[in-house]
C-alpha cells in the first residue's frame, strides 16, 4: 500500500469502519511509514480534543420540565380523542345511514346522474397511481419536505391540500404532481414504503360523489373503500377535499396513513 | 383503551425514548445555533416520537429511530425558516480538493486546544446543514456510517464523503479563528 492509497482509507480507519482485511493492510503500511502514522496520530487527537472540547450538556430542568408537560398535554388530548369514537361512532353511523338513504333514493330516482362520477373517478385514481408507481408520469416537484410540496400545490388546485408527513412510520415522500381528474385539477402527491408506491389525492369533492362505496369507521372517522384492478382506495373528506389514498400495499397500512393523516392535521 | 393501557405506554416511552433525552439534546445543540432552537427542536422531536410511537418497532435502536425523526425536525424547520426551498446541496462549495489527498503533518491539535468550546460551536453551527448532521453525529456522539446513513437515508458512501467534507470545512473555519485570535493578541 503507498501513502496516497492509505489516504483514501485514512477516516474510515480512524472511524474504526475498515473492515479487517483492510485494517490489516493499512496497519501493515503504518508499520512501515512513520509520515503516515503521524497523520493517524493527528487525526485521532483531533477527534478525541473535539469530544473534549463539546463535552455533552445536560439536559436544564426546565427544558426536561417543558417536555414532560408537553408530553402529558398531548397524552390527554389523545386519551380524549380515544374516548369519542363512543359518541362520534353513533354520529358517523346516523349520518352514513342519511348518506345511504339519500344515494339509495337517487339511485331509484335518477341512477343515470349518480353512475358517470363514481364510475369514472375511481378508475381514473388507480389509472394515475399506477402511471406514479410505473414512472411513466414523473413528479412535477421532487420532494421529501411535506411543507413544501403542500405549499407548492398552493394556487395549483384551487384549495389548500394537506400532505401528511408519514416519515416516521417509514414512509417516504417523493413529491407531488397536477392531475386532471374528471375535467378538474387534482393533487397527486406520491410517497414510497419500501418497494410500494402509495398515492395520496387530494381534489373538490364531497361524500356524496362515491355514493354506493362501502362506509368504513375507523378511529372515530369515516372512510369509504373500494378495490379496483387489484389497488385499495381508501378515501375520507377533510374540509371541502375528499382524499383518496392508493395503493397494493394492504387495508391495515393504509388505514395507518390515514390515521396518521388525522394526527398530523391535528397538530 | 383503559388506564392501564396508557400507563404502560406511559411508562414503554419513558424506558424506551426519554432515555435518550441527554443525546437528543445534546445533537439538537449541535445542529441549531442557539438554545432556544435547540430546546424547541428537542421538544418537537419526543412529541412527535410519542405521536408515532405505535410505528417504533420493539427491539430494534430506539437512539436511531429518535436521531432519524431529529433530522427530520431539523430539516423541515430549515426549509421553513428560510424563504425559498433551501438549497440543501450547498455542502457542493466544499467539493473542491476531493478524497485522497494527503493531510499534512499540521498544528490542528494544538490550535483546537488552544481554541474554547464557544468557537467550536461556532465553527460547527456555520456549516452547512448535511455537512453540519453528519460531523455531529459521527464525531460527538460516535454514530457509524451505517446508522448515519439509515438516520440521514442515503447510501454509506455519502455519508463519508459528507464527514470528509464536514471535517476539512471545520478544521478550515477553526485555522481561520485561530488566525484571527493570533492576530487580534499581537495588535493588543
Amino acid at each position: 500500500m503507498t501513502c496516497t492509497q492509505f489516504a483514501k482509507y485514512l477516516q474510515a480507519y480512524c472511524d474504526g469502519e475498515l473492515d479487517v482485511s483492510k485494517m490489516l493492510e493499512v496497519d501493515a503500511h503504518l508499520e512501515a511509514c512513520p509520515g503516515c502514522r503521524g497523520t493517524v496520530e493527528v487525526e485521532r487527537t483531533f477527534r478525541d480534543a473535539l469530544r473534549g472540547k463539546l463535552r455533552p450538556e445536560p439536559v436544564a430542568p426546565h427544558v426536561e420540565g417543558h417536555l414532560r408537560s408537553a408530553l402529558a398535554k398531548l397524552e390527554d388530548e389523545e386519551r380524549r380523542s380515544s374516548r369519542r369514537p363512543i359518541y362520534g361512532r353513533w354520529t358517523w353511523a346516523v349520518a352514513a345511514s342519511v348518506i345511504l338513504l339519500v344515494v339509495g333514493a337517487l339511485l331509484v330516482i335518477r341512477p343515470s346522474e349518480r353512475q358517470p362520477t363514481t364510475q369514472a373517478i375511481l378508475p381514473a385514481l388507480v389509472r394515475e397511481h399506477l402511471r406514479s408507481a410505473r414512472l411513466e408520469a414523473p413528479v412535477e416537484l421532487k420532494s421529501g419536505s411535506a411543507q413544501q410540496v403542500a405549499f407548492w400545490f398552493r394556487g395549483k388546485i384551487g384549495h389548500a391540500v394537506f400532505v401528511p408527513d408519514y416519515d416516521p412510520m417509514g414512509v417516504q415522500l417523493l413529491g407531488g404532481r397536477v392531475i386532471q381528474l374528471e375535467g378538474t385539477r387534482a393533487a397527486s402527491v406520491v410517497y414510497r414504503k419500501g418497494g410500494n408506491v402509495l398515492s395520496l389525492f387530494g381534489f373538490a369533492a364531497t361524500p356524496q360523489t362515491f355514493a354506493g362505496l362501502r362506509p368504513i369507521e375507523r378511529d372515530a372517522q369515516m372512510f369509504l373503500a373500494a378495490e379496483l384492478s387489484g389497488q385499495q382506495i381508501l378515501l375520507w373528506q377533510r374540509g371541502e377535499m375528499m382524499y383518496a389514498l392508493v395503493s397494493d400495499i394492504g387495508w391495515d397500512a393504509l388505514f395507518q396513513c390515514a390515521r396518521a393523516f388525522f394526527e398530523t392535521a391535528r397538530t | 383503551m383503559g388506564p392501564d393501557h396508557w400507563e404502560r405506554r406511559r411508562q414503554e416511552f419513558e424506558e424506551t425514548a426519554l432515555v435518550h433525552m441527554q443525546r437528543i439534546y445534546s445533537v439538537a445543540l449541535r445542529l441549531t445555533r442557539n438554545k432556544s432552537e435547540a430546546e424547541d427542536l428537542f421538544q418537537e422531536t419526543f412529541l412527535r416520537a410519542y405521536r408515532f410511537f405505535d410505528q417504533f418497532r420493539r427491539g430494534t435502536d430506539c437512539r436511531a429511530w429518535l436521531f432519524a425523526i431529529l433530522h427530520n425536525c431539523f430539516v423541515n424547520r430549515l426549509r421553513q425558516t428560510t424563504a425559498q426551498a433551501v438549497d440543501f446541496d450547498e455542502e457542493r462549495v466544499y467539493r473542491e480538493g476531493g478524497l485522497g489527498s494527503v493531510p499534512s503533518k499540521n498544528p490542528e491539535v494544538s490550535l483546537i486546544y488552544r481554541l474554547a468550546g464557544e468557537d467550536i460551536q461556532r465553527a460547527i453551527a456555520a456549516l452547512p446543514p448535511k455537512l453540519r448532521l453528519v460531523v455531529v453525529l459521527a464525531d460527538l456522539d460516535g454514530c457509524s456510517y451505517r446508522e448515519i446513513a439509515e438516520i440521514c437515508r442515503c447510501p454509506v458512501g455519502t455519508v463519508m464523503s459528507r464527514l470528509y467534507r464536514g471535517r476539512q470545512a471545520l478544521r478550515d473555519a477553526l485555522r481561520g479563528y485561530s488566525r484571527s485570535e493570533e492576530t487580534s493578541k499581537g495588535n493588543e
